[in-house]
């Protein structure tokens, strides 16, 4: 499985990018698309923005009848071949979509000044 | 190591004038240094025909570097005397200047190189590094998109005759090298000698070298960006196999063709029992080992440090294929609880 972060600028490349990495070799069977937000190293982000941003009507490809490892235990047993999937996670483009909400280290400190300036200490 | 021994600078970037005549003198310096260090990854910047800079003059200065030479001069087309050539450095470094008659670069077939070598005995040779590269932008611009179908004409040894002078076109594909250097019998296995020339960013470094003819063993030396120096190979074994030099421990041997032999489960990468092993038979046939060999394991039956092992190449294919995309991407991660 291939997390791929990306700076979408227009539709369609996260397809593009899935089928580069998907080519690359047979191991990878899944590849996830992220925008530039997400934290490719953290796989509940990851998911979050699975959740969050993908519809799976458009959002999914697959790509059947692939070559795939040997090793894998879902890949055919007579000649390795399985289905791969790419999920496009990334916002969709031209429009405004929803904002994703950030704490910033000014916001941060605020609150926990508040917070130990009521007996609270975390 | 100094800024110049850089990928990035192009072959036109040491023709720009510096503003003051120091600066020149540090510059030319430094590239000297990285080029008899084995580092230069720029040579036409400083070697072959190259203008002057008021007030040091108006005409031409020739670069050249002949290991162990103790004088040298240029035979200039029209000009009957030998051009004496100053040693820069003891090392066999030296520069001539052009009479002021030049005023535009000297034709590569128009000047030779004489030098006398260590051993005492004259040599002439034209100057590899006067000559223009062959591969064109659109070949650099196909072969970037993998879809130059004619590649075997172009990369590795080709006779071919530049500027009417026959000679060996060599190209070699080495993005990640940060300077490749052609090296043989010729240029006595010297890296020094002859570093090949870096085309932009295609990854392509490619040299004419004039007068060599078929037959003429070479190899490429690469300093890789993985160790930033030669990886150095030597030969090893019963059939001349070529290995690491620092290899701790070779075991030569075949793997036989459509022989077979059942094994047990693979599951110590996987971490689950697959039945689908290739069940290829590995015959070893010799082995030889340092006295100290040290032999690097993985924790057996351990798959996240299989996994995680393996995706360190996988990721790095896959950022590879990505950045050839005509897009921007930015980063890639295989997280190995996913893997496989």
């Amino acid at each position: 499985m291939a997390i791929i972060q990306m700076k979408k600028t227009a539709e369609g490349q996260p397809q593009q990018a899935m089928m580069a990495a998907f080519g690359t070799e047979t191991y990878c069977k899944i590849a996830v698309v992220v925008d530039e937000d997400v934290d490719i190293f953290n796989l509940a982000d990851v998911m979050w923005a699975v959740a969050t941003r993908t519809r799976a009507d458009r959002d999914l490809v697959f790509v059947h009848r692939a070559m795939g490892a040997i090793l894998d235990p879902t890949s055919d047993p007579v000649d390795n071949t399985l289905t791969k999937v790419g999920v496009d996670a990334t916002k969709p483009g031209g429009g405004d979509f929803a904002e994703r909400l950030t704490i910033n280290d000014e916001q941060r400190a605020r609150v926990r000044s508040l917070l130990f300036t009521s007996g609270i200490r975390i | 190591m100094p800024e110049d021994n850089k990928l990035a600078a192009t072959p036109q970037a040491s023709d720009s004038a510096p503003a003051k005549n120091v600066q020149l003198d540090a510059h030319l310096n430094a590239q000297i240094d990285a080029l008899l260090a084995g580092r230069f990854a720029d040579p036409f910047a400083l070697l072959g025909p190259h203008p002057m800079w008021p007030p040091a003059g108006n005409g031409w200065v020739v670069r050249f570097f002949r290991p162990g030479a103790a004088d040298a001069s240029v035979l200039l087309q029209g000009v009957s005397e030998p051009i004496p050539a100053r040693r820069l450095r003891p090392e066999g470094f030296f520069e001539a200047t052009l009479p002021d008659s030049q005023r535009t670069a000297p034709a590569p077939s128009s000047y030779r190189i004489r030098y006398r070598t260590g051993y005492g005995e004259t040599v002439e040779t034209f100057d590899a590094y006067a000559f223009p590269y062959l591969l064109s932008e659109f070949d650099l611009h196909l072969m970037g998109e993998g879809r130059h179908y004619d590649t075997y004409e172009k990369l590795g040894s080709h006779l071919r005759t530049l500027e009417g002078v026959r000679g060996v076109h060599f190209a070699v594909w080495a993005p990640s090298a940060q300077r490749v250097s052609l090296v043989g019998d010729f240029n006595r296995w010297d890296g020094r000698v002859n570093p090949m020339r870096a085309r932009g960013s295609s990854g392509i470094w490619e040299l004419f070298v004039p007068e060599l003819g078929e037959g003429a063993i070479y190899k490429y030396e690469i300093i890789g960006a993985l160790f930033n120096e030669p990886y150095r190979v030597a030969r090893c074994g019963a059939a001349e196999l070529e290995v690491p030099e620092g290899a701790e421990i070779v075991i030569e041997g075949k793997i036989l063709n459509d022989v077979r032999e059942p094994e047990g489960p693979f599951s110590e990468f996987t971490g689950y029992a697959s039945y689908r092993s290739t069940e290829n038979v590995f015959v070893a046939e010799r082995i030889q080992m340092r006295r100290d060999a040290m032999f690097h394991s993985i924790a057996s039956g351990t798959a996240s440090d299989h996994i995680l092992i393996s995706c360190v190449a996988r990721e790095g294919e896959i950022l590879n294929s990505l950045r050839r995309c005509p897009m921007s991407l930015p980063c890639t991660s295989q997280p190995s609880p996913a893997a496989l």
